[in-house]
């Protein structure tokens, strides 16, 4: 008998009874072992469906070096002032009480051969299947004059957590009429809205405590997501304060002497009383490490999120190329779920229903002025490609912005319990 | 059982009663203003979580000060007390001037000038069952017997509700998002139908129902009904 991977996805229920479990993995071990790493949006929610929906049938051990984990969505609104810090920290206690093995130690190794995931603290775990879901690194000399060994001069505050206070100390400590500089990236990065949501955070900040202070961005793109909402909002409720230079007026051209607090925009240099720079981003080194990334990224097969290298190694997230999909917390908990149900399905012979992915991501304009955009998504042969979608009208009223954020407020809650139980 | 379902919801989206006066209401208009002058602070169903005002489920034709859980004013606990009901042309009164219809009331509303429009409004008020099946945002609609009458593939059902819980929460807890554990199988079904065809707005639900065949909407809501908090 021979299966294609598509055709097995795609005649799953017949071809999983056909195939009785145990004959779906190798090795005298009593129960199949998916290992994830990366405890985030895509490996915490993976991890917890294939334990939950497996019923313990599955061994199932998450890596994570972190003890308490900082979402990264809703940092910006940290920094603003409309949540606190520990409103976005997240433990892992009840994701290790429903029988997931959580074990924090970083994954520095995999043996696709021996199907080994090494670990900094010296051990190693066996898998079936394995799951990455590191999210991202930044690429070295990306931004002129910027490495990690300048991040606490110039946070990048694009990993939740010490960055994120240490950014929002320094917005505190400007002095009156000073300059917040940003080095914006470039196209594919982390959370297309995430930087812009940060400038009007960082603006409606300010405009309570500052209110001359001065906001540059620097951006090596033309465009943005949302761009017409946001510069909507930041006429409406922050007039003079941002200066976005686009690629168009040389914000590509720029590089940071951290020493000096100065930041050079296509040759103009300028004093900065804080600088939050965003460098080019790649997958989280892991997926380097363990051979699956071609390029800065993982590719990925729609269907099930299995890396192009390997059936048995899957990518989610923001470190996988998947195609259509942007780089988003909720993006990563959707295709989490759809790696689930193939993983538990490959592994159990449970029924894998097809592919469909979602994703909505929320910003905040100002307080009470929330806006959207969305997609939904569905597996093809080439890629993971977009349905259709909305966005967020500019000249909407009050009263729908404000529903907006509160929705963005429950969702938040609804995508943290479904993470971390 | 399921044809008795579709005769009921029929029913519980025309007006009945001593709301019959009310009858003629623009529903869409009333569905308008609630949504602006109304929803930050009142929810129209009593599961969800309250807002800063008690929510106004099945409020027309109720006695006043019922809301577990609200701490109402004096004035309006006295009023209560004394034997308000919020009969269409009570709540008439109370809409065209909070203040002057109870002097100490929380609401601070500075009320509903047009008569045309606290008409509209109580019609739609009039229309909102216990669960909040409201929130319309055009007249009413059928939801096919057909549909309401497909059994629902439970192992499918679970697959497709974990896309639900990226928002809805399992806690129960709601305010904006409502949960939908343990949800009536048909008012699920409803709600996805009316957001399918439009009949109901949200960018992100339309976007999300579109896709769903009925026999998705099936699966989905019969999953749903089978969980507990």
């Amino acid at each position: 008998m021979s299966l294609t991977r598509r055709g097995f996805i795609g005649n799953s229920a017949a071809a999983a009874a056909l195939l009785s479990a145990p004959s779906l993995h190798a090795g005298s071990h009593a129960k199949p072992r998916v290992v994830v790493v990366g405890g985030g949006a895509g490996g915490a929610t993976a991890a917890r469906y294939i334990a939950k929906d497996s019923k313990g049938a599955v061994d199932v051990t998450l890596v994570e070096p972190t003890r308490t984990y900082y979402t990264c969505f809703f940092s910006n609104l940290y920094l603003g002032g409309v949540k606190e810090f520990d409103d976005i920290g997240h433990t892992y206690g009840k994701l290790a009480a429903s029988g997931i093995n959580v074990v924090h130690d970083w994954a520095i190794g995999v043996d696709r051969d021996k199907k080994m995931v090494s670990l900094a603290g010296g051990s190693a775990l066996p898998y079936d299947k394995l799951i990455l879901s590191p999210g991202i690194d930044f690429v070295e000399g990306a931004v002129e004059g910027w490495d990690l060994s300048s991040q606490n001069a110039m946070p990048h505050a694009y990993k939740a957590g010490s960055q994120s206070e240490l950014l929002k100390a320094q917005i505190m400590a400007m002095p009156q009429g000073g300059t917040y500089a940003m080095v914006a990236p470039p196209n594919p990065y982390r959370c297309p809205p995430g930087p812009y949501e940060r400038v009007s955070m960082v603006a409606h900040y300010l405009s309570q405590h500052n209110p001359t202070a001065k906001i540059i961005v620097a951006d090596p793109k033309p465009k943005f997501s949302k761009m017409a909402l946001f510069q909507e909002g930041w006429n409406a409720h922050y007039a003079g304060m941002i200066d976005w230079i686009g690629s168009e007026f040389g914000g590509e051209n720029v590089s940071v002497d951290p020493s000096a607090m100065t930041i050079s925009i296509d040759g103009e240099s300028i004093n900065v009383d804080a600088c939050n720079v965003i460098p080019a981003m790649k997958a989280g080194r892991i997926a380097a490490l363990a051979g699956v990334t071609d390029g800065n990224w993982a590719p990925v097969n729609a269907a099930d999120m299995s890396t192009k290298a390997d059936a048995d190694v899957y990518v989610l997230g923001d470190a996988s190329h998947q195609g259509d999909m942007p780089k988003s917390g909720f993006s990563a908990n959707s295709q989490a779920k759809v790696c689930a149900n193939a993983v538990r399905g490959a592994l159990t012979g449970s029924k894998i229903f097809p592919a469909k992915f979602a994703n909505t991501c929320w910003s905040l304009i100002n307080a009470d002025d929330g806006v959207k955009v969305g997609a939904t998504y569905k597996a093809t042969d080439e890629k993971i490609a977009k349905v259709d979608g909305f966005i967020s009208k500019t000249g909407e009223t009050a009263d729908i912005r404000k529903q907006t954020y509160l929705e963005s407020e429950d969702w938040y809650t609804g995508i943290t319990s479904d993470m971390f139980g | 059982m399921q044809q008795i379902l579709g005769v009921v919801f029929s029913i519980s989206l025309s007006l009945l009663g001593t709301s019959l006066a009310f009858a003629n209401g623009d529903l869409a208009q009333g569905a308008a203003l609630f949504k602006k002058k109304c929803a930050s602070c009142h929810a129209l169903s009593e599961e969800a979580r309250a807002l800063s005002g008690p929510h106004l489920a099945a409020i027309v034709d109720a006695r006043a000060g019922q809301v577990e859980g609200f701490k109402y004013s004096k004035a309006l606990q006295q009023a209560a007390t004394a034997g308000l009901t919020w009969s269409p042309a009570q709540l008439d009164q109370f809409l065209t001037h909070p203040k002057a219809f109870l002097k100490h009331t929380k609401m601070n509303f500075i009320g509903l000038k047009g008569a045309a429009d606290r008409h509209n409004l109580i019609a739609f008020l009039a229309q909102t069952d216990k669960t909040g099946t409201n929130g319309l945002a055009k007249a009413s609609f059928d939801v096919p017997e057909e549909l309401l009458a497909l059994e629902g593939d439970l192992e499918y059902g679970e697959y497709l509700s974990s896309e639900c819980m990226t928002c809805h929460q399992r806690s129960g807890q709601d305010m904006t998002i409502p949960t939908l554990m343990n949800k009536p199988a048909h008012e699920l079904v409803t709600a996805l139908f009316a957001y399918r065809e439009g009949y109901r707005e949200n960018q992100a639900m339309q976007l999300i129902a579109k896709r769903l065949t009925d026999e998705e909407i099936a699966a989905l809501a019969h999953y749903f009904e089978t969980l507990k908090n």
